[in-house]
């Protein structure tokens, strides 16, 4: 996309909407299961999760704790006393008219989330290179049902209505697509850190709505002005980082053109073409919708006691593992910076670094660099995380013990092997040197490189000559 | 107890149909025009509450209920398929279905 | 032998000591509905379960296969996939259904009028309406065509067509009894309660419904009194009379709460006069709070998955609904849905302070005895009006129980109530019972009888 404008004199701003269904068994306010993916529609429902008459919400423990748990990774402020409250609007996905979600008095409030750089020289550089984005609140509300349009009809399924559904607000703090692509990673991975969620966002179960505007800058030299701009755009459908990253990019495209004509840019929500890459006005947001938030009157207040709160554990995140790793293991901080992106990574690392540490493997524990031989091992061959660790660590002592072969076995696979390969070894008496390579290569390889080259070479020399 | 003489509350036509309008509710005129004049007899009767004075006063509290909460995994009793609601005439049909909305 | 007047405890007696078969039973108050039940426009759906005894249920109780309406052109053809709690209990006690009863629609009202099926008609005088919003429960059972009922009140809907019909009906503390599977008018308030013609009949019953529900997170989950025993203990209390209580309330209906209070002293408790905050703000409050809700519950009726769109809202649900959206809409919330939430709490604490000085509070139930069908759309703030001496007890969440306490000069029944503190259904049953057992509630459930043999 050609940039045709000076960025310099435009900031844009830009804030996150994220919904994170969570994995629990049950759903929030019920018992069918919160895992809905290829059920027949409409199998997984009750008269709660349907929206029958006189049919009650009772909330779903675990969800609330994971809620908390996400709250206490962002850093936020929980809140001791909270509710549920309703939200009315109507839409057919939405059975009861209203959504039970929570308004003035979510469980998680005033936190953050601190970005790294993926690359840094030490961990001193990386902190002060470190990012800091501000999570405005952390609620929980119910997931709906999931719409199908299809010829004249809008089909409903309602198997997903009432999967607990976790909502993430940021402060605006953005002021490019690549900030929140990083962000949304890093939240991605801590989430899957507390293995409260997949999210994954092509089955849905994480979805991004960025909110867009753009504010002029009259010099770079003047200080920027601290109120928003009066308007917002939020774009919704996007179900790829780098779809949101494209959408981010357009938007700000756009509205930089509409703000160059000496207009304002209107307050809408917009949908994304992910095939043509770019945004298309859905609906105006003349009329501010009125969602008469109320608490609802069939769930009781919830209650906490700091104690309660400090029974939810946060697991090392991110950031301290990568500490961790660069302090502890000697790792190069970019090679901890990728093993911390996958928890799964990760976890193998520590727990096969400390088998060997357990099983006292002499050989292995005087290796200069094991750690890092590990991590390379680990980062280069994904795989590897399949095996077991009586067969890594054999993988690991093939590839990195160089132990003296016993001399009679040394000999015995030299003369198997100059038997099998007679023309080398003619070409060898010919003259012919690239023969000799061969059969060392040949031997090499039956030894499964436990033996030096150079001592092969020695021992094809001595058995060839004796011939 | 304190008391504020409020004005008389008055509703305007467009008020009403607004109010329809969130509610989803379909109103003739002469429907709307009742409403209104209910409205505004009901709200001027209920403005009795500001000789109240309910300043000092926590959020409710009459429940005396908190934290119920159910254990996740709990066996469900309660699932229904879509015909035990819809009926046997529609068997073949397993969704809802509205007329087209996008 | 003739059944009739016989209390649902005689029934089941009767039964157990094999001197009566179900199927009589059954025979007897199916005969009676198909002969009297056009007359009265009680029963929408007659069921014929012929299993277990008979009893009424208020057509806002979901009942697994058997039609619920809640009186409303939107639920006309609604088959419940699911049973409520409260109908299940009695299944499991062996109480079935005989016919789901007709009620203002969702519940809407104090006179059975706003039910798009037709109002019910008082049994008493077929010209008057018999109360609501249960009034097809209450006048089910003075006219004897189930033994025992179950209704549900929000402010009054059991207390108030109680008294206009000369039944019992008994209020429990909110909470005590699940909601799960009523549908919902205001959920905050909506209790499910009994109509009988006994006191021991309504302190079975609630035995029966009452207690905590996995599926109801507002129900309370303290142990069930045992009523049946703890009513018998002819305690001793001190009555609490409150000045406000006896306010525009009709002279006769003011003359018997009179008579009956002297019986209570003769009977060796005390009177005291207590002061209560008025009923006038009670009524503001659940205004707002009523119809806040109602707006909110009745929005999953769209037509999408089940039932009729909100086309066939009837006029008073419309009312209500346009009420409650604009109590919570933006910039008005605080104004009127917290305020009223809050002078709730008031009442609340009101209550709490008088019941340190006393046990109970005894106080008529309607300010008139049953008026005429058409009525209500001469007074504007009809229900509210009705229910006046219902709403504060029903705000606080209270347990009440309304006794036929007379007969007026048309010879039309008149209510007397008595309003306990939370979870004191007992102490209310308790002295229920020792006004029974001295006055036999002066004959007026005979009486009212005799009228449908």
């Amino acid at each position: 996309m050609a940039i045709n404008y000076d960025l310099k004199n435009y900031r844009p701003v830009i804030g996150l909407e994220i919904h994170v269904e969570l994995k629990t068994k049950s759903k929030m306010f019920c018992q069918c299961s919160a895992d809905y993916f290829g059920k027949k529609a409409n199998t997984n429902v009750c008269p709660v999760c349907l929206g029958l008459p006189g049919a009650l919400p009772v909330p779903n423990k675990k969800a609330i704790e994971w809620t908390i748990l996400i709250g206490k990774a962002l850093n936020c402020k929980i809140n001791l006393v909270s509710k549920f409250d309703r939200k009315h609007y109507f839409y057919p996905d939405l059975p009861k008219g209203y959504q039970i979600s929570q308004y003035d008095q979510p469980f998680c409030q005033n936190g953050f989330l601190d970005i790294y750089p993926e690359k840094s020289d030490n961990l001193e550089i990386a902190l002060k290179e470190r990012k800091r984005f501000r999570i405005r609140r952390v609620h929980l509300e119910e997931d709906t049902g999931k719409l199908i349009h299809q010829g004249n009809e809008t089909l409903i399924n309602f198997n997903r209505s009432g999967v607990p559904l976790v909502e993430i607000v940021t402060e605006p703090d953005f002021s490019s697509s690549l900030e929140v692509k990083r962000f949304l990673e890093e939240l991605q991975i801590v989430l899957r850190y507390l293995n409260v969620s997949d999210c994954d966002m092509e089955k849905g179960t994480m979805r991004l709505e960025p909110n867009i505007s753009v504010r002029k800058i009259l010099n770079s030299n003047h200080p920027i002005p601290s109120r928003l701009p009066s308007y917002k755009v939020e774009v919704k459908n996007i179900n790829s980082f780098r779809f949101v990253k494209q959408a981010i990019d357009y938007e700000i495209k756009r509205q930089i053109e509409v703000l160059e004509k000496g207009e304002n840019p209107r307050q809408e929500t917009r949908g994304f073409d992910e095939k043509k890459g770019i945004t298309y006005s859905q609906r105006l947001k003349e009329e501010a919708q009125d969602y008469r938030y109320f608490p609802d009157p069939d769930i009781p207040p919830i209650i906490f006691e700091n104690e309660d709160i400090d029974l939810i554990k946060v697991p090392q995140l991110p950031w301290e593992n990568l500490i961790n790793l660069v302090k502890n293991f000697s790792l190069r901080y970019i090679d901890a910076f990728i093993l911390t992106r996958d928890f799964n990574l990760l976890n193998y690392f520590l727990n096969l670094t400390n088998e060997i540490k357990k099983r006292r493997i002499k050989e292995l524990i005087t290796i200069e660099d094991l750690h890092q031989k590990i991590a390379n091992l680990i980062i280069n061959k994904k795989t590897i995380i399949e095996l077991n660790f009586d067969e890594v660590i054999n993988k690991i002592k093939d590839a990195f013990i160089v132990s003296p072969i016993d001399e009679g076995l040394l000999e015995k696979v030299v003369k198997k092997v100059i038997i099998n390969n007679s023309k080398a070894v003619s070409d060898y008496h010919s003259g012919k040197e690239n023969a000799l390579m061969f059969l060392t290569g040949q031997v090499m390889k039956e030894t499964k490189g436990k033996v030096k080259a150079i001592k092969v070479i020695e021992k094809l020399k001595t058995i060839l000559s004796n011939k | 107890m304190k008391s504020k003489k409020n004005k008389k509350v008055k509703f305007l036509l467009s008020d009403v149909f607004h109010l329809a309008r969130l509610a989803q509710l379909k109103l003739t005129d002469e429907e709307a025009e009742k409403y209104r004049l209910q409205l505004e007899e009901t709200l001027n009767y209920v403005d009795n509450l500001n000789e109240l004075n309910t300043d000092r006063l926590e959020e409710e509290v009459y429940l005396n209920l908190k934290n119920v909460f159910f254990e996740d995994g709990k066996k469900n009793e309660r699932i229904f398929n879509i015909n035990d609601l819809i009926g046997k005439k529609r068997q073949d049909k397993k969704y809802f279905s509205v007329k087209r909305i996008l | 032998m003739n059944l009739l007047g016989k209390s649902l405890l005689e029934l089941k007696k009767l039964v157990e000591k094999k001197e009566l078969s179900l199927e009589e039973v059954w025979d007897y108050f199916l005969q009676r509905i198909e002969k009297y039940n056009s007359k009265m426009n009680i029963f929408l759906t007659v069921v014929r379960s012929r299993k277990g005894l008979p009893i009424a249920i208020k057509d806002n109780f979901c009942t697994r296969g058997i039609r619920t309406t809640a009186s409303s052109k939107i639920l006309e053809n609604f088959i419940p996939p699911y049973e409520s709690t409260v109908t299940k209990r009695l299944i499991e006690n062996e109480f079935y259904p005989i016919g789901k009863t007709n009620m203002d629609a969702w519940a809407h009202g104090s006179s059975t009028e706003t039910s798009d099926f037709g109002p019910t008609r008082n049994p008493w005088d077929l010209s008057r309406s018999p109360g609501g919003s249960s009034g097809g429960s209450a006048a089910a059972i003075a006219a004897y065509l189930s033994p025992a009922a179950i209704g549900s009140e929000t402010a009054g809907s059991i207390r108030q067509p109680a008294a206009w019909s000369g039944v019992i009906g008994l209020k429990p503390t909110y909470g005590r009894v699940s909601r799960y599977g009523l549908i919902a008018m205001a959920s905050s308030l909506d209790c499910p309660g009994p109509l009988t013609l006994t006191v021991e009949d309504a302190a079975y019953l609630l035995q029966v419904i009452a207690g905590k529900d996995e599926y109801d997170a507002t129900s309370l989950s303290q142990s069930v009194d045992d009523y049946l025993k703890e009513m018998k203990t002819k305690k001793k209390f001190v009555i609490g009379i409150a000045d406000d209580y006896f306010e525009n309330v009709d002279e006769e209906i003011l003359e018997a709460v009179q008579k009956v209070i002297k019986i209570i002293r003769n009977l060796g408790h005390k009177i005291k006069k207590i002061k209560l905050i008025s009923p006038k703000y009670a009524i503001s409050v659940y205004t707002i709070i009523q119809r806040s809700e109602v707006s909110s519950n009745l929005s999953r009726y769209d037509g999408i998955r089940y039932g009729r769109n909100r086309d066939f809202f009837g006029a008073e649900a419309k009312r209500r609904i346009m009420l409650g959206t604009f109590a919570l809409s933006h910039g008005y919330f605080e104004a009127y849905y917290k305020k009223a939430v809050k002078a709730r709490q008031l009442i609340i604490d009101d209550y709490k302070k008088v019941f340190h000085e006393i046990d109970l509070i005894f106080a008529p139930t309607t300010p008139v005895t049953a008026l005429k069908l058409g009525e209500f759309e001469k007074y504007p703030f009809f229900g509210e009006m009705m229910d006046v001496l219902n709403e504060p007890a029903a705000i606080a969440g209270l347990p009440a129980i309304n006794l036929p306490i007379g007969l007026d000069k048309n010879f039309m029944p008149i209510g007397g109530q008595i309003i306990g503190p939370w979870l004191k259904e007992a102490d209310i049953l308790n002295l229920a019972y020792q006004i029974e057992k001295e006055t036999n509630f002066f004959n007026v459930i005979n009486q009212g009888l005799k009228k449908w043999q």
